[in-house]
């Protein structure tokens, strides 16, 4: 009697132990899983960021090279026309606004090809991409941006300063559409091999596990970060702004 | 070596120790009520029937009287309030809704008859109370095999009912021959030692649950002023 007593008592603990081996297995393999999907979606969302990339360089190549420079043929063209176009009043009219609608268009592929690619990236860096970039944030008069920066023997990587740009381009168009604030930060420091990115905003901020669940610009921002292999650190909560740091791990 | 009369006493005193346990236990659920889910609602339901059933019986046992009684009664509940507690956290997706309920009726037609013209409610309801542990002991198995089988991770609630059922398949696999073999018992002098033996097992399963009550229930925010 006691012997079968114990004997089941033994056994409910052994089954006990057995099942909680057998968890700690199975969740151990879950994990293993989850990582390797990860890990795999990680890869995906990098190469699509480094064809969109390489896509947009070659939008912005063609659009500047092919149809920029023939516009401007137009338009030199369009300036002959006009020299001999005196003797009717509505041929000159017309000369004009082709003219005009041919100028017109020459901005707007320009424009759209710089914010492709800016020119100002590769030619002369992130540093002077940011100041062309923050220029044309407040010459809207919407927004006021301190841009502070240090660079000290920085070789140049085009592949973190891409990152870096296109990490700051979101930031701020996330802060000009949603945030109600006046006024942003950014001081970017460059050394040798290393950087550093930070980046505020005293807006009204917003709640990070919703943000995450719901949008893809998060995801994209920490993508970015890590095709660099920097360290994106977000701060946020309703009423406290943004802060967001990025910096290389070595 | 310990006389009878010992037994007695320690078996009484570790009873209104469980007692005391699940008087804890209630309070500690009451004073957090609102953030447990339905099955902890029901798990506390049944230590308070246990309790109130308890009482009762040590009652009548410093009275002399026979609480045997209360026995029939107690395995009755303890079926429909156990049942009912498992069906909830393995969900209604692993059990048939019309199977599940005539399986309970059936049990708990038969424990009705076993107490009307088996083992009337003046003895002990060997049988009733047997059949009762093991279908018990397998809800406790199906509930561990259910677990193996969920996809997302483990919450501090779901921790905190895989150690009540540890406790379940602990006291009621322990307790399952005491229980079998109780009538038998009454006829014997040494039996004491078994019913201490119960109670110790149920003082274990008492303790856990109460911890896993414990962590359930979440922690009070500290105010930041």
């Amino acid at each position: 009697m006691a012997i079968g007593i114990i004997v089941m008592v033994a056994l409910a603990l052994a089954f006990i132990l057995f099942f909680n081996l057998l968890q700690r297995k199975l969740l151990k393999e879950k994990n293993q899983r989850q990582e390797l999907q990860l890990r795999h979606q990680e890869t995906l969302l990098h190469s699509t960021i480094l064809t969109q990339e390489k896509e947009r360089s070659r939008i912005a190549r063609d659009l500047h090279d092919e149809i920029g420079s023939k516009l401007n043929v137009i338009h030199l063209n369009m300036h002959r026309l006009k020299k001999i176009e005196s003797q009717s009043t509505e041929l000159a009219e017309t000369v004009e606004e082709v003219n005009q609608l041919i100028h017109n268009t020459i901005d707007t592929t320009r424009r759209i090809s710089h914010e492709l690619l800016p020119p100002t990236l590769e030619e002369f860096g992130l540093i002077e991409a940011l100041k062309e970039l923050t220029d044309g944030y407040e010459s809207s008069g919407q927004i006021e941006i301190i841009l502070q920066h240090q660079s000290a023997d920085w070789k140049r990587n085009k592949v973190i300063e891409i990152n870096l740009f296109r990490i700051v381009q979101e930031l701020l168009s996330n802060t000009v559409k949603h945030s109600d604030t006046e006024s942003v930060l950014i001081d970017v420091n460059l050394s040798n091999q290393q950087f550093r990115l930070y980046y505020e905003d005293n807006g009204k901020g917003f709640l990070l596990d919703e943000a995450q669940r719901n949008g893809l610009g998060l995801r994209n921002l920490e993508s970015r970060a890590s095709m660099i292999k920097a360290k994106l650190d977000f701060q946020t909560a309703p009423e406290q702004g943004v802060k967001v740091t990025v910096a290389n791990l070595s | 070596m310990l006389s009878q009369t010992d037994l007695t006493y320690i078996n009484l005193y570790i009873s209104y120790l469980i007692l005391a346990i699940q008087l804890g236990t209630i309070i500690l659920f009451i004073s957090r009520y609102e953030s447990f889910s339905k099955s902890f609602y029901i798990f506390t339901g049944f230590l308070a029937f246990s309790f109130i059933i308890t009482s009762v019986s040590l009652f009548l046992w410093h009275n002399g009287e026979n609480n045997l009684p209360l026995l029939h009664l107690y395995t009755l509940g303890e079926f429909l309030l156990l049942s009912w507690f498992y069906k909830e956290i393995i969900g209604l997706r692993n059990f048939s809704h019309l199977r599940f309920y005539i399986f309970i009726g059936l049990i708990t037609v038969l424990l009705i008859l076993n107490s009307i013209f088996v083992q009337p409610i003046s003895q002990f309801n060997t049988y009733a109370k047997t059949l009762v542990q093991i279908v018990l002991i397998a809800y406790s198995i199906f509930y561990f095999y259910y677990l193996t089988n969920r996809e997302d991770t483990e919450s501090s609630e779901q921790k905190s009912l895989r150690l009540i059922n540890s406790a379940m398949i602990v006291y009621y696999s322990g307790s399952l021959f005491i229980f079998m073999f109780s009538n038998y018992f009454i006829e014997r002098t040494d039996n004491l030692i078994f019913w201490v033996f119960n109670s110790l097992l149920n003082l274990i399963f008492n303790l856990l649950v109460l911890v896993a009550i414990w962590r359930a229930a979440p922690k009070r925010m500290k105010s930041l002023f």
